[in-house]
C-alpha cells in the first residue's frame, strides 16, 4: 500500500493500546510488588524492600536466623530438568511426525493438519482427567491388565501421582506446538535439495542430518521454545497428575499468591522465572527462529 | 511421494501414527463414558443418553458454556481485528526499524512468558483498577480484556504468513486504479487475505475457549466459563455431564473445521 | 460475500447475549463456599421462596478463599472456618453480621454457641462443625488403623498410598495432637519435630492436595487418609470399604461458619439467605448435603436418624476432640513455612 507511514501507524494504535495497559502494566506492577512488603492475609505494602529476593537464596529459619536455604533453586532446576525433558521428548516425537505429515501429497497434508488441530477442540482440563481415568491404580490400563490377568486382583502398577504422568501429560499438551511450527518450516522447505543430495550420492541418513534438519532449524527452535516455556511454568499437569507432593515453578506461583500469601515473594519468582526464560531466548535468538514463533 | 528417493525414512510413519493414536485416546475415552448409563466413569455399565439429558438441565453448566462462547467469540472477532490491523501496518517494513521491532516484540511477548506469570499479573491489577463491567447483565468484562490480548498472537502468526505471501505490487495496481486504501483493502487486500484470517480466528477461538489458568484468576462472580467450571467439579468428581458437554462441543468443532476444510479444498 | 463469517459470528453473539438481555434483569446472589458446600437443590429451594436467583462459586481452601477476595471479587455469602473469622475481620474483609441475625446463635449446640474466634457472632454464624480424622480404605489397607502414630509412621517398605490435605492450619493441629502439644505453641522445636514428621512420612504420600481427594478416596488411589468427617461420609456412600476414623491422640474439631464480605452487592439478599439456613429443616437438608453437624439443635433433630447416628457425625465417648483457635500470625508463617519444606 502507498499511504504515507503515520497513517499506517494508527493501525497499530488499538494494538498497542491494549497491550500497553493490559499487558504491560500488569508485568510492570509485578516487578513493582516484587519490592514490597507482604500483608498478613495476602496483598502487599509499604516499605519498599529486596526482602523477597533474598528469599530466593536465604530463609529464616524457626530460630529467627537467616540460613542459606536451597529450596527455591531446587524447585527451578526440578521445573527447568523437566521442561527440558519434555521439550526433548516432543522434538522426539514431533520431528517425525511432522516429517511424516510433510512428506504427503498436498491434499493429505490438510487432512493431517485438522487431524492434529481436532483435540485441541477439547478442553485441556478434560482431557488430563482423561488420562487419569486411563491411568489411576483403578483406571483402564490397571483393570485391562487386571483382566488379561496379567496382575492379580488385588495388584496395581502405580502410574498416576508419578513423574512419569506428569511428564506424560505434558508431552501430551504440548506436542502439536512441536509438530505444527516444525511441520510448515518442512512445507516451506525446498526439497529439491534433498534430491540433490541423493544426486550426490547422500544416503537418506546423511541427507537428513545435513540437509533437513539444518534447513528446518528454524521450526525446531521455534517448536521447542513453544513447548519449553509453557512446560517450564506448568501448573494443571504437576496439580492434576502429579499428586501435588513436589513444588514446580509454576505451583510455587500459584501457592505464594494464594495458600502462602506472599505476594512478593510471589512476585520475585514470577519476575525470577521471567529472567530466566528471556536469558535461554537471547541465547535461542542468536540462532534465529524467533522469527517463526507469530 | 514414493518419486523423491530421499524423503522416506524408516519409523517416520509409524511414529506419526503412534502420536496421533496417542492425541486421541483421552477424547476416545470421553465420548465413549458420555454414554455410560453409570456414575462411575471407568466402569460401562450400559448405553444411556441420560448424561446428555442432565447435562442440559444443569443450568451451571450451561450457563457457563455460554459464558465460555460468548467470550471466545468475542475475543476473537476483536483479536483478529486487531491483529489484521497491525499486520497491514507491519506489511512491507515501511514503519520504520524501530517501531517495526518493538512492534514485533510486543506481539510475541505473550508468547514468551509463562501463562501463570501473567494469570497473576493480570488479577493483580484487575483488582487494582477494580474494573468491573457487564457484557449483558454478565460480568465478562475483565475476562474478554485477558482473552483479547492474549489471543492476539495466535490470530496475528497466520495472518502475517499469509501476508507475506501477498505481493506489494497487487496494492500498487489497486492504487494506480484510483481505489481509494479502503476499496483497495475491501477489495484486494482482504478477500486474498482470507485463508489467513480464518486460521488466525479459529486459533484465537481455540486458545479462548481453552484457557484456564488466566480465566480462573480474572473472573469476578457470575464470570466462570466452562473450564473453570470444570475444575470445581474436580474435589468431588468429574461426572459424565461433563463428557456429555465435551463431546457436544467436540462433534460441533469436528463439523465446524471439517467445513472449512472441506471449502478451502474446493477452492484449491 | 467473503464478509459472511463475520456477520454470521456477530449475529450468534447478538443472540446469546440478546438471550442475557431478555432475561429479566433478576436480584442476584452471589454465593462462594466450599466446594462441598454447594447444595445446588436448596439453593433452588431458596430461588423458588424469594425470588432471588442464586449464583454460586467454590473455593476449596480458605486461604484461596480470602485470596479471592482480597483480589476485589464482590461475593454476597462466603464460608470460611472459624480461625479466618477474626484474621478476615481485622483486614476489614468481612461486613458485621446484622444485630437481628445474630439471635440464631441462640439456638446452638453448645460447642459452637460461642465459640472463641467470635463469641458474639459479630462477623460469622456458625454453620456446620466437624471433624478431622483419617478415612481408610479397608480393602487396600489390611492394617487396622487406630492412630495418628500409623499415619505418621509407616513401616518400612509399606506401599506409598497416603493422601493428606494440603491445608496447613489442619496439618499443623494434627501435628499437635500426635505430638501431644497444644495448639499453636510457639516453640521451634515443635516445628522442627513436625517437619521431620512430615518428612519421615513423605516417601508414602501418594498425593499431597485436597482438590478431588473425595473422588480419589471412593476410587482406591489411596488407601488412607486424613480427611473431614463430611467428605469421608459422602465417600461412604459411593464406596461401601471407606471407614472413618478418629485416632486415639484425638481429632481436630472445626466449625465452618456463614459470613458476609465487606463488598457484597446485595445484603438484603444475603441476609434473607442466612435467614433461610437458619430454618432448622433447611440446614438439617443443607447439613446431610455436605455430611457434616448442623450448628442448631433443632436441625440436628429434623435429619434422619442413619445420618444423624452415622460414625461421621458422632465423636465417640472419651476421644479427645479440640476445636481449632486462630493462631499468631508468626507461628502461622512457621507452619506454612513447614508445609513449603516439606514439599520442596
Amino acid at each position: 500500500m502507498s499511504s504515507p507511514a503515520g497513517k499506517r501507524a494508527w493501525l497499530l494504535s488499538p494494538f498497542m493500546f491494549l497491550m500497553g495497559v493490559f499487558f504491560m502494566l500488569p508485568l510492570v506492577l509485578i516487578v513493582g510488588y516484587s519490592f514490597m512488603t507482604p500483608q498478613e492475609t495476602g496483598g502487599v505494602m509499604m516499605p519498599l524492600t529486596f526482602e523477597a529476593y533474598t528469599k530466593i537464596f536465604y530463609e529464616t529459619d524457626f530460630d529467627g536466623k537467616k540460613v542459606f536455604d536451597p529450596s527455591f533453586l531446587l524447585v527451578c532446576w526440578r521445573s527447568v530438568k523437566l521442561a527440558a525433558l519434555c521439550t526433548f521428548l516432543c522434538l522426539l516425537a514431533g520431528f517425525p511426525m511432522a516429517y511424516y505429515m510433510a512428506t504427503r501429497p498436498p491434499a493429505q497434508r490438510n487432512f493431517w493438519m485438522m487431524l492434529v488441530t481436532i483435540p485441541f477442540w477439547t478442553n485441556l482440563l478434560i482431557r488430563t482427567y482423561a488420562w487419569i481415568l486411563i491411568l489411576r491404580d483403578g483406571g483402564l490400563i490397571n483393570n485391562g491388565l487386571r483382566g488379561l490377568g496379567v496382575l492379580a486382583e488385588d495388584q496395581s502398577i502405580s502410574l498416576l501421582y508419578t513423574d512419569f504422568s506428569v511428564g506424560l501429560g505434558l508431552l501430551y499438551s504440548y506436542l502439536p506446538f512441536m509438530v505444527l511450527p516444525i511441520y510448515s518450516n518442512l512445507e516451506r522447505m525446498d526439497w529439491k535439495l534433498v534430491e540433490a543430495s541423493a544426486d550426490l550420492y547422500a544416503n537418506r541418513w546423511q541427507t537428513l542430518r545435513r540437509v533437513t534438519i539444518p534447513l528446518c532449524m528454524p521450526g525446531i527452535i521455534a517448536g521447542s521454545i513453544l513447548v519449553f516455556i509453557p512446560c517450564i511454568g506448568s501448573y494443571l499437569a504437576p496439580q492434576m497428575l502429579g499428586g501435588a507432593t513436589y513444588m514446580m515453578l509454576g505451583t510455587k506461583i500459584e501457592s505464594l499468591f494464594g495458600a502462602a500469601k506472599d505476594w512478593p515473594f510471589g512476585s520475585a519468582a514470577s519476575v525470577a522465572l521471567m529472567a530466566t526464560v528471556m536469558i535461554g531466548l537471547m541465547i535461542m535468538s542468536r540462532r534465529g527462529g524467533l522469527k517463526e514463533l507469530v | 511421494m514414493a518419486t523423491k528417493p530421499n524423503d522416506y525414512i524408516p519409523g517416520v510413519a509409524s511414529t506419526a501414527w503412534a502420536c496421533l493414536a496417542f492425541l486421541y485416546i483421552p477424547l476416545l475415552i470421553v465420548i465413549f463414558f458420555s454414554f455410560n448409563a453409570g456414575s462411575r466413569i471407568t466402569v460401562w455399565e450400559g448405553f444411556s443418553l441420560d448424561w446428555y439429558h442432565r447435562a442440559a438441565e444443569n443450568e451451571q453448566l450451561v450457563k457457563a458454556c455460554i459464558n465460555s462462547l460468548i467470550i471466545g467469540v468475542l475475543a476473537t472477532i476483536f483479536s483478529t481485528i486487531i491483529a489484521l490491523m497491525t499486520a497491514v501496518a507491519m506489511h512491507g517494513n515501511k514503519l520504520g526499524a524501530r517501531t517495526q521491532s518493538s512492534t514485533y516484540f510486543m506481539m510475541t511477548l505473550p508468547l514468551l512468558i509463562p501463562e501463570i506469570v501473567i494469570a497473576i499479573a493480570s488479577m493483580a491489577f484487575f483488582s487494582i483498577i477494580g474494573l468491573n463491567w457487564f457484557i449483558g447483565d454478565l460480568p465478562l468484562g475483565n475476562v474478554l480484556i485477558a482473552h483479547t490480548v492474549f489471543c492476539i498472537p495466535f490470530a496475528y502468526s497466520p495472518i502475517r504468513a499469509r501476508m507475506e505471501t501477498l505481493q506489494p505490487s497487487l496494492f500498487e495496481a489497486a492504487a494506480d486504479l484510483y481505489a481509494t486504501p479502503w476499496q483497495a483493502f475491501r477489495h484486494v487486500t482482504l478477500p486474498l487475505m482470507m485463508p489467513g484470517i480464518t486460521s488466525g480466528a479459529m486459533l484465537a477461538f481455540i486458545t479462548s475457549i481453552d484457557d484456564f489458568i488466566i480465566t480462573q484468576m480474572v473472573a469476578p462472580p457470575g464470570g466462570a466459563t466452562l473450564p473453570v467450571y470444570i475444575y470445581s467439579m474436580i474435589r468431588r468428581g468429574i461426572t459424565p455431564e461433563i463428557n456429555a458437554i465435551s463431546t457436544v462441543l467436540l462433534i460441533l468443532s469436528i463439523v465446524m473445521v471439517a467445513l472449512s476444510y472441506a471449502i478451502n479444498q474446493r477452492k484449491a | 460475500m467473503k464478509l459472511k463469517p463475520l456477520l454470521l459470528a456477530i449475529s450468534v453473539v447478538a443472540l446469546l447475549s440478546g438471550n442475557a438481555f431478555a432475561a429479566e434483569k433478576k436480584e442476584k446472589l452471589f454465593i462462594y463456599s466450599w466446594d462441598t458446600y454447594k447444595d445446588e437443590e436448596l439453593f433452588k429451594r431458596f430461588e423458588k421462596e424469594t425470588g432471588v436467583d442464586v449464583e454460586s462459586e467454590i473455593y476449596s481452601s480458605n486461604d484461596k478463599m480470602v485470596a479471592k477476595l482480597k483480589s476485589g471479587a464482590a461475593y454476597d455469602i462466603v464460608m470460611p472456618s472459624g480461625p479466618y473469622i477474626p484474621l478476615m475481620a481485622k483486614e476489614g474483609v468481612l461486613m458485621e453480621i446484622p444485630e437481628d441475625l445474630r439471635k440464631h446463635g441462640e439456638g446452638m449446640d453448645a460447642s459452637v454457641k460461642a465459640p472463641a474466634y467470635d463469641p458474639e457472632h459479630k462477623y460469622s454464624l456458625p454453620l456446620f462443625y466437624g471433624t478431622t480424622g483419617i478415612a481408610v480404605n479397608t480393602k487396600l489397607m489390611k492394617e487396622d488403623i487406630t492412630s495418628w502414630d500409623q499415619y505418621f509412621k509407616r513401616p518400612e517398605g509399606a506401599a506409598k498410598n497416603i493422601g493428606i490435605l494440603d491445608d496447613t492450619g489442619t496439618v499443623a493441629d494434627i501435628l499437635s495432637l500426635y505430638h501431644g502439644k497444644e495448639y499453636c505453641e510457639d516453640n521451634s522445636e515443635t516445628f522442627k519435630t513436625m517437619l521431620a514428621t512430615l518428612q519421615g512420612q513423605k516417601p508414602f504420600v501418594k498425593i499431597a492436595t485436597a482438590d478431588g481427594y473425595v473422588e480419589r478416596l471412593q476410587a482406591g488411589d489411596v488407601a488412607m487418609q486424613m480427611a473431614w468427617s463430611g467428605d469421608a461420609f459422602i465417600a461412604r456412600g459411593e464406596n461401601k470399604d471407606i471407614k472413618y476414623i478418629y485416632p486415639k491422640e484425638g481429632v481436630e474439631v472445626w466449625i465452618d461458619n456463614i459470613a458476609i464480605p465487606a463488598k457484597a452487592q446485595n445484603v438484603e439478599a444475603a441476609k434473607k439467605f442466612i435467614e433461610f439456613v437458619m430454618k432448622p429443616e433447611n440446614m438439617a437438608q443443607y447439613a446431610e448435603f455436605a455430611g457434616y453437624v448442623p450448628s442448631l439443635t433443632a436441625a440436628k433433630d429434623a435429619m434422619p436418624d442413619e445420618v444423624k447416628n452415622a460414625p461421621e457425625f458422632n465423636i465417640p465417648e472419651g476421644t479427645k476432640a479440640v476445636v481449632q483457635m486462630t493462631c499468631p500470625s508468626k507461628v502461622i508463617k512457621s507452619y506454612e513455612k513447614i508445609w513449603e519444606k516439606v514439599l520442596k
